[in-house]
């Protein structure tokens, strides 16, 4: 656990932010439903509150991630690569991941879509899905980008 | 082509994309995304990653990832790993080895908050290493115990790695987290012991230390005191049904942030890191379960599992024999993917392989968690020898494996343990979790 890089811009902070922001509201309602559950008391709809801060802050989490290039991979291979090579292949992955992300956003776009006149919403609260869709749109969106601007200022340089 | 043929050619894909560093959640999701396409078509493939993607993202189960990792976060700002290797040291640290012992000790402790085996062997070692070669400890002791005691992590909950199975596999993450009890307490026995035996036969390996008063003992006793209290509730709250695995992570987190704030260890920077490393890390780890998922939809539509269950029937239905060939790939695999990688690929091709055998899915979590473990130890991959290394620059990445060596022995015939007695794992949430 080394100390992580600042978190640069304030794109990053404001997604760190909003990320450990969702994080606490998730904390304080799971830690308040257990000890009113414990007192005889039942917080109507935790669970769907609890659902939408996970949205805001995995799609926060999923950003932070690409923007920090955190994400896992096997160093078998490119640890014994020359430079050029290596350069290559590191390339080739984020392109890769730029490819993924916006197949996923074209996915969550597809249903986004289809359901944007059903007014889906949860059983309880009446938390409706789609601002929790677009979030999710919004986080993918901004990951391809990532990898794409990473590409370009490569190929800059 | 047979659909058998194109999930069997996916998986050949993977493991190309894998090994050329592709991220693993990106490697996973875009050879999914493909086979899904050519089996079904490509709107549907689409459709249903999106899906997939948002169900990763609302799912309240897997919000337990984030907080739990918030929590060792928290807990690591509050030095929490030198404080359980100074207990252990004080208590064992003047017996045969004991700086060794405790390190393992230590191990144990903060494998209990953080869940990862990196996370503990970097954490821990930072302390205990220093220590021990500060005390003439042999360098591969020193080492050994530390990498070997590291995979802790990820054995005792909350581990990472059993969240990340509980989500692909669909098995309750509590009953998890309690099933690995007794494994993880026998794997820490087998360490022990690997260090006493070592020690009995070579005993210059660790010199005597002298022994800490019963008032030091005490002070460090109750420096840990909170910390394990927080542990014990956070387990156990599970073990009891007081809460689920989910709102014992919320739980969790809001102890150690009350936690660090009572040791005066909580300020706006502290807090800060703690968040952003927070969100990195899972973000890195959604990512992975979503590619994960996307591959086990098409793995699952492919029929490559029915296929791989009737060529393991050529075995003659022996038992024995397909565990061992199973053990021998994972093991194998584990040598070439890290930890991670190995769980996302081998889970939707063995799962169903096992289960028609009739093994239960929580002892294969626990099972494949274990043997992800060794992985964490041996060459090529071995990240915490890495890990090792990196604190103690000066002691050559040989003399590290040679000391994991003996350990790594230990690993072995534990996990034939595991698989001679599987209610190793199944008689605690059998008995806690009706």
């Amino acid at each position: 656990m080394n100390a992580p890089p600042e978190a640069s811009g304030p794109v990053g902070r404001w997604l760190i932010a909003t990320g450990g922001a969702a994080l606490f509201a998730c904390m304080l309602i799971g830690t308040i439903s257990v000890i009113a559950r414990h007192c005889g008391l039942t917080i109507v709809g935790d669970i769907e509150l609890e659902q939408a801060a996970i949205v805001l802050s995995a799609s926060a989490a999923l950003v932070c991630a690409t923007h920090a290039r955190r994400h896992a991979r096997v160093h078998l291979l490119l640890n014994r690569l020359t430079p050029v090579y290596r350069t290559r292949l590191t390339d080739l992955s984020a392109v890769a991941s730029s490819v993924f992300f916006a197949l996923l956003t074209v996915g969550l776009g597809m249903i986004t879509l289809e359901l944007r006149n059903s007014h889906e919403e949860s059983e309880l609260l009446h938390i409706p899905y789609a601002p929790l869709r677009l979030i999710a749109l919004a986080a993918t969106v901004t990951s391809a980008t990532l990898c794409v601007t990473r590409i370009r200022s490569r190929a800059g340089q | 082509m047979t659909p058998p043929a194109v999930g069997a050619i996916g998986t050949l894909v993977l493991l190309v994309l894998l090994t050329s560093g592709v991220p693993i959640g990106a490697a996973l999701g875009l050879t999914g995304l493909g086979g899904l396409a050519w089996l079904l078509g490509v709107e549907p493939a689409l459709v249903k990653s999106g899906i997939i993607l948002f169900q990763t993202l609302s799912r309240y189960e897997l919000g337990v990832l984030p907080l739990f990792l918030l929590m060792a976060h928290l807990c690591f700002a509050a030095d929490a790993s030198r404080d359980f290797f100074n207990a252990a040291a004080r208590l064992f640290g003047h017996r045969p080895g004991g700086l060794a012992l405790a390190s393992i000790g230590a191990c144990a402790g903060f494998g209990a908050i953080s869940g990862s085996s990196l996370a503990t062997a970097a954490t821990v070692g930072l302390v205990a290493l220093p220590e021990m070669r500060q005390r003439g400890y042999a360098d591969t002791l020193a080492a050994g115990s530390v990498a070997a005691g590291g995979t802790l992590g990820q054995a005792i909950p909350p581990s990472a790695a059993l969240i990340v199975f509980g989500i692909i596999a669909e098995q309750s993450i509590g009953r998890l987290f309690v099933a690995s009890l007794l494994p993880a307490l026998t794997q820490i026995l087998f360490y022990f012991a690997v260090v006493i035996t070592l020690v009995r036969v070579r005993p210059a390996m660790a010199p005597p230390v002298s022994r800490a008063s019963w008032s030091e003992r005490k002070q460090a006793l109750l420096r840990i005191a909170d910390m394990s209290l927080l542990v014990l509730l956070v387990i156990g709250g599970i073990a009891l049904g007081w809460f689920t695995a989910p709102e014992a992570a919320s739980v969790g987190t809001c102890g150690a942030l009350l936690l660090c704030a009572w040791r005066r260890r909580l300020n706006r920077a502290s807090l800060g890191r703690a968040i952003t490393e927070t969100l990195r890390t899972s973000g890195m780890i959604y990512l992975v379960i979503i590619g994960a998922l996307i591959f086990s939809v098409f793995i699952s539509a492919s029929g490559v599992s029915g296929a791989l269950v009737g060529l393991l029937s050529g075995t003659g239905g022996n038992h024995a024999l397909t565990l061992l060939i199973v053990t021998a790939v994972l093991l194998l695999l584990g040598s070439l993917l890290d930890g991670l990688a190995l769980m996302l690929l081998t889970t939707p091709l063995l799962l169903p392989v096992l289960q028609s055998m009739g093994y239960s899915p929580i002892w294969f979590g626990i099972f494949l968690v274990r043997a992800m473990e060794i992985g964490f130890v041996h060459p090529p991959i071995g990240m915490n020898l890495y890990v090792i290394q990196q604190i103690a620059p000066d002691i050559p990445l040989g003399r590290i494996f040679r000391g994991v060596l003996p350990f790594l022995a230990a690993d072995l015939v534990h996990l034939t343990l595991l698989i001679a007695v599987p209610s190793l794992a199944l008689v605690l949430p059998g008995m806690l979790l009706q």
